[in-house]
């Protein structure tokens, strides 16, 4: 494959000194025609192969290239390229417009390829690109992945972007030359939507109707956006790029400016076009390609940038506000707990100072730094927002903080290398079991989910309290009956259920959309129909107030289409419970209960429903699973069998 | 390519829209809250920005903005309230619009200096304030590395200054006013005003 290689290169060498003298002739020459299929050009236009092998660039704005067909045809850009990087300055009323100025890297890459004379070439007046790559000399690139959080539903699959170190050349030698990684820079992508409702936002969302946009802003705005508005912990992935490849991605960026992507919540979204960006910096990667193809998961790309050898170089985490107040919490004794979670319900900032008289100095300042770091979460404070409720106490703590000159120690929240985000099992679980049906009879079961977790799950890599359906189907074939029962079709699910968290009580609710069979559709046992529904519930969990069980409760509401002979379709309030039994390890197991009655439009039954999900992880990406149900009108069922991740 | 959109989009967007437009209501009730506040400020602000852009507002490419000085405008007229500027109130639309801690806006050293002075507080005045009081974080070590306090033998000074002076800097809930008491703080330190490179005049 290398000798082939070389030999093109050889060839296309060749041919292009020969054609050299006539830039008419090199447009039509091989080594052009070559060139324009090579890995390298299409990175550098970011071409993606798509269903049934047809290739064109991710990009959507005419403007990221020369050519009207630069979008699908990578030979006619590169000869349009070649035309333009020719012509003079002068026909261009802004010659900041010229190809070579619009489009550095290609050029560069072209003449380096095609043996180029840069004397044959125009120089154009490139002011603002030389400014700009100047004061954008890239140090250092990493990817960053803004974690789940269970009570922020558009935080449902996580997120990434890149971190770029800057070494700013000044114009007189001052700027800063910080290593604090706060003042580092975000690429991020993201759909621009501007002001639209609800099902449009969705509507546009899916079918790629949205402009993506890269954007460049200070770190520190994503750490205040998403440490401490959003609770969403970071973790940040050190990226080995060369000096010559990070500054080759500031070019890059250069080269994308304002252009656009139609954003596509499946695919192409933020975190593949990070790994798109990445591969047309550092030529020897091609991790875009090693995407799951159907739609991609911001956990997935981190599992392919993590599996890459040698890429990534170090891995740092940065906390939430909720994981700081948790961490120092946990810090203090239980009359200091006790004290601080007083101290945040009475909110008498006047009375403060006395509150914490009796205190050592070490106490105070435990008590006050866990009281403003409840408050900061309470409040989801963040950028210049001091606070409403608890304004005046968390004014009140610092005044008295600061005056005690004893500075804290420096918050440690290292967590287990095993709670990395992409060492969580893998997105897709599919499942295959066996075992007894209602009437003793075989069942069958087969289980796809294409995303995410569940309560059962391998639980590192995701955080605790969090379900997350998606399409998830479960089909079983009753061998007594000789019939399928559809368990589930999902739509989706969520189920937040917050666990244990001293001070802080947050609710759970649910949320789940979907199809499944039903047994309550007439008077007889097992008289079965199809049910689309609409479920709800919210609640309290929590209760139970020990580390690895976790209870909750929910009040719910369901709607439901019923293919039956006498409800058709149904109000059916309800109320569910549930326990999980999570401790560290690889057995995990969750039961829930649900009973409501079913208001239809002539009839009115009352349905009970149970599901008990058992698993053992045998690595992240295979596990042991046991499902049970049961159901009135159906009596219940076991099956257990053997699942796998990918 | 189209087909497989076509066909998952009708198979998942009817469902996901229902419950996925509920729970981002959740999401968006929750960010009203904080963008509700800042709605007057910003439109002032969306002014001010395009008249510091306008120099290269233009030019139908590249630099078409000048976001760090519109995100200084926003920021300081958002006041006490740009907390949006964490999320939701801006919406940075171009890559180049907000530049390496200097804009295009601006172009000598003094301007692109005090842009990113101001630009900080204003996204990290609450981080700030209770990292001075406690005399340790990130977020404080970095403010002294955008003044230009930078290196083992200025930060403890700052630090001590920072913690020491805690009630004369945070003394308002507006950014631009705590970083005027700030830099006054830093400059009658003796030590400090020799050596932090970037305070301004």
């Amino acid at each position: 494959m290398i000798l082939f290689r070389s030999a093109i290169l050889f060839l296309t060498a060749f041919i292009s000194v020969q054609s050299l003298a006539d830039p008419a002739r090199l447009l039509s020459s091989k080594a052009v025609e070559h060139l324009s299929e090579s890995d390298q050009w299409k990175k550098l236009l970011f071409y993606a192969k798509k269903t049934f092998n047809r290739q064109s660039s991710l990009f959507d704005s005419p403007g990221f290239f020369v050519s009207s067909e630069g979008k699908t045809d990578p030979l006619i850009e590169m000869q349009a390229m070649l035309t333009g990087m020719h012509q003079d300055p002068i026909a261009f009323a802004n010659p900041e417009l010229h190809p070579l100025c619009r489009f550095p890297i290609r050029a560069k890459f072209l003449i380096e390829n095609l043996n180029i004379d840069r004397t044959t070439l125009p120089t154009p007046k490139c002011e603002l690109r030389e400014k700009w790559l100047a004061r954008n000399v890239v140090k250092k690139v990493s990817l960053v992945f803004s974690s789940y959080y269970t009570d922020n539903p558009a935080s449902m699959f996580g997120h990434s972007f890149l971190k770029l170190r800057i070494n700013p050349v000044g114009l007189n030698g001052k700027q800063h030359n910080s290593a604090n990684e706060l003042l580092d820079f975000a690429v991020n992508y993201a759909a621009h939507m501007g002001d639209v409702d609800l099902l449009t936002y969705y509507w546009k969302g899916f079918s790629g109707q949205f402009p993506g946009k890269f954007s460049m802003e200070p770190f520190y705005v994503k750490v205040q956006e998403y440490n401490n508005f959003e609770q969403r912990d970071l973790w940040v992935y050190d990226l080995a790029l060369t000096e010559e490849e990070s500054v080759r991605l500031a070019s890059i960026m250069w080269e994308i400016s304002e252009n656009e992507i139609n954003y596509f919540y499946f695919d192409d979204n933020c975190s593949a076009l990070m790994l798109a960006l990445l591969d047309a910096a550092k030529p020897e990667l091609n991790l875009y390609n090693k995407l799951p193809h159907l739609w991609i998961i911001p956990v997935d790309t981190l599992k392919v940038v993590t599996s890459e050898p040698g890429l990534v170089t170090d891995i740092q985490y940065i906390p939430s506000t909720r994981t700081k107040f948790l961490t120092r919490f946990r810090q203090l004794d239980k009359n200091e707990q006790q004290l601080v979670d007083e101290l945040a319900n009475k909110n008498e900032p006047s009375e403060l100072a006395t509150e914490l008289k009796d205190l050592s100095v070490n106490g105070k300042i435990g008590v006050l730094d866990t009281l403003v770091e409840l408050v900061d979460f309470k409040e989801d404070i963040a950028g210049a927002d001091l606070g409403k409720e608890f304004k005046n106490l968390r004014a009140e703590a610092l005044k008295i903080r600061s005056g005690i000159p004893e500075r804290s120690e420096k918050l440690v929240t290292t967590p287990n290398d095993s709670e990395r985000p992409d060492k969580a099992h893998g997105t897709t679980l599919m499942s295959l079991a066996g075992g007894v049906g209602s009437e003793g009879g075989r069942l069958a079961q087969l289980h796809w989910r294409p995303a995410l977790h569940g309560f059962a799950d391998a639980g590192d890599g995701y955080p605790q309290g969090l379900n997350i359906g998606f399409l998830n189907t479960r089909i079983a074939w009753d061998n007594e009956s000789k019939t399928y029962i559809l368990r589930n079709l999902g739509g989706i699910e969520i189920k937040s259920v917050p666990t244990v968290e001293p001070v802080i009580k947050k609710n759970a609710w649910t949320l789940n959309v979907g199809q499944r069979h039903r047994f309550d559709c007439g008077p007889e046992a097992r008289d079965m129909c199809l049910s689309s529904f609409l479920n709800f519930g919210y609640g309290f969990s929590n209760f139970l107030f020990t580390e690895n069980i976790t209870g909750y409760a929910l009040a719910t509401g369901q709607l439901s289409i019923l293919h039956d002979g006498y409800r058709l379709a149904s109000a059916e309030p309800g109320i569910m419970g549930g326990i999980s039994f999570t401790p560290k390890g690889p057995f995990k197991i969750n039961i829930e209960a649900t009973r409501q009655r079913s208001y239809g439009i002539k009839k009115i039954t009352l349905v009970s429903k149970g599901d008990l999900t058992a698993m053992y992880a045998l690595s992240n990406t295979k596990t042991l699973i046991v499902t049970g149900d049961y159901e009135t009108k159906y009596g219940s069922s076991i099956v257990a069998g053997y699942g796998i991740y990918f | 390519m189209k087909l497989r959109r076509l066909l998952s989009t009708l198979l998942l967007v009817a469902p996901l829209a229902l419950v996925l437009s509920s729970g981002e209501a959740m999401a968006q009730k929750k960010k009203k809250k904080k963008k509700k506040k800042s709605e007057k400020t910003e439109e002032v602000s969306g002014a001010e920005g395009e008249t510091a852009g306008a120099g290269y507002k233009a030019a139908p490419y590249g630099m078409a903005g000048c976001g760090l000085g519109s995100l200084v405008m926003k920021s300081n007229t958002k006041g006490a309230q740009s907390s949006a500027a964490t999320t939701n109130g801006y919406t940075y639309t171009t890559l180049l619009g907000i530049l390496s801690g200097t804009s295009n806006c601006v172009d000598t050293d003094s301007e692109s200096t005090a842009a990113e002075r101001e630009v900080y507080i204003s996204a990290n005045l609450a981080s700030l304030s209770k990292e001075a009081a406690q005399g340790e974080g990130r977020h404080l070590l970095a403010f002294a590395d955008v003044l230009g306090c930078a290196g083992d033998q200025s930060y403890p000074q700052f630090v001590k200054v920072s913690q020491e002076q805690h009630q004369a800097i945070f003394n308002s809930d507006d950014p631009q006013a705590v970083l005027n008491s700030y830099i006054g703080a830093v400059k009658a330190n003796s030590q400090l005003r020799t050596e932090c490179a970037r305070l301004g005049v």
